[in-house]
């Protein structure tokens, strides 16, 4: 007969959570007893792969706004609070996602967050997108490609550059997505990438800037490497060395 | 004791992690992002409660849940929104999230199940809390972590294959 404790003690072998002599009187009843069986089976056909689909929704969390919120939250006890923390807040608000058909479309920044930052102290869009990046973990990246090509097609169509898998594809690295910001107004498209463990962004901005070869700094921490061509600016960046900022950014130089 | 730098490095590091629980709750974007803001108010205001060297996610968790059931899904159900919306769809579908076309589906799946049985399928099929780790931190016997996980499983495999439900077995979960 089944009863409750049998659906519950089907439910712990499935999940592993049964001790040795649990687990063998237990398959041995499943030899011998065809509705326990189907009970089983059916149990397992509902365990469906939760992990790896609620991996793919952490993507979908408001990621830069909360952080944006919690690095509003002030009230310390220490008489200044470090000047790098809410510079990264303030810029990473100044870039407001804008909706690219996405779901971080849904997440346009209400303008009474935006409204302390209007004097955020940044004086290039380099330094915007080094505070952003610096606000990255690998955790922001958790989950799985989105649709590559669609949103590439987008970025390309706002920004008037040829993004395709093909010619954002860089050796070693993972793309994770493609996303569409907006830097004073500007549109700025971001292409992200896992290397490693480490995050790294492709930005592409549309802007009247003067040619010019690719060069590495670091800003908030963050290695960037950029350069400028027919009315883009362009950069790299990510929590990586300054060589291998530069290397990517060579290997992209090369096609943009 | 923590400091308010730990607790906040804690929480930046688990921003999104807490809004994903916060959704398996509330079952609303709003909603939980709300959730993740008064928690690390809260965090920050207690940061001396913390014991170092216990785990600070789950500390974390701890009191998204607490602001969760005695302050927000109070109110909500008082003006009268305690219900979830079952045809509302929370994720986008496959077409979105590429790498697995089913992920949109399992989440929506999920999302319709009724809360005790979302929360535990997150803590214990994603999170992985052991049914053990999960009944203390939900302040419940293990019989009923099980319980809920049979039925979230009879549930989804229902859902998955119509046909197959087997009527004698749907009184037994709960």
């Amino acid at each position: 007969m089944m009863d409750e404790t049998d659906e519950n003690r089907l439910v712990a072998l499935l999940d592993n959570q049964l001790d040795e002599a649990a687990r063998r009187a237990l398959e041995a009843r499943l030899a011998a007893e065809p509705e326990l069986r189907a009970r089983y089976q059916r149990l397992a056909a509902g365990g469906l792969p939760f992990a790896r689909a609620f991996d793919a929704a952490l993507a979908e969390a408001p990621a830069a706004r909360m952080r944006a919120r919690l690095d509003s939250v002030g009230g310390d006890a220490r008489p200044a609070p470090p000047r790098r923390r809410w510079t990264a807040g303030a810029a990473a608000a100044a870039i407001v996602l804008f909706g690219a058909g996405w779901a971080v479309g849904r997440y346009i920044s209400p303008p009474g967050l935006l409204a302390p930052m209007a004097s955020a102290e940044r004086d290039t869009w380099r330094d915007a997108v080094a505070s952003y990046v610096a606000l990255y973990t690998r955790e922001t990246f958790a989950g799985g490609a989105r649709d590559e090509a669609a949103a590439l097609a987008r970025l390309s169509q706002a920004l008037g550059v040829a993004l395709t898998p093909d010619t954002i594809a860089l050796p070693d690295l993972t793309f994770k997505w493609a996303d569409m910001l907006a830097y004073e107004g500007a549109p700025l498209g971001q292409v992200a990438y896992l290397d490693g463990g480490d995050p790294v962004v492709f930005c592409i901005i549309r802007d009247s800037q003067k040619e010019a070869p690719v060069k590495a700094e670091t800003r908030e921490g963050v290695a960037i490497a950029s350069w400028a061509r027919g009315g883009h600016g362009f950069l790299v960046g990510g929590r990586i060395s300054p060589k291998r900022a530069t290397e990517l950014a060579e290997t992209l130089a090369a096609r943009f | 004791m923590a400091s308010r730098d730990e607790i906040r490095a804690g929480l930046t590091e688990n921003l999104a992690r807490l809004w994903r629980y916060g959704l398996a709750l509330s079952a609303a974007r709003d909603t939980a992002e709300d959730l993740v803001q008064a928690t690390a108010l809260r965090a920050l205001e207690r940061a001396e409660q913390f014991q170092s060297g216990t785990r600070l996610d789950r500390w974390l968790f701890a009191i998204l849940r607490s602001i969760w059931l005695n302050e927000i899904r109070a109110r909500r159900i008082r003006e009268g929104q305690g219900f979830v919306d079952p045809d509302q769809v929370l994720f986008s579908d496959g077409a979105e999230i590429e790498t697995n076309i089913f992920t949109g589906q399992v989440l929506n799946a999920v999302h319709r199940l009724p809360e005790a049985q979302r929360e535990t399928v997150l803590l214990v099929y994603v999170e992985g809390l052991s049914y053990a780790e999960a009944a203390e931190f939900l302040g419940t016997p293990i019989g009923t972590i099980m319980s809920r996980l049979a039925a979230a499983r009879s549930a989804l495999a229902k859902l998955r294959s119509p046909d197959s439900a087997a009527p004698s077995a749907r009184g037994t979960a709960k």
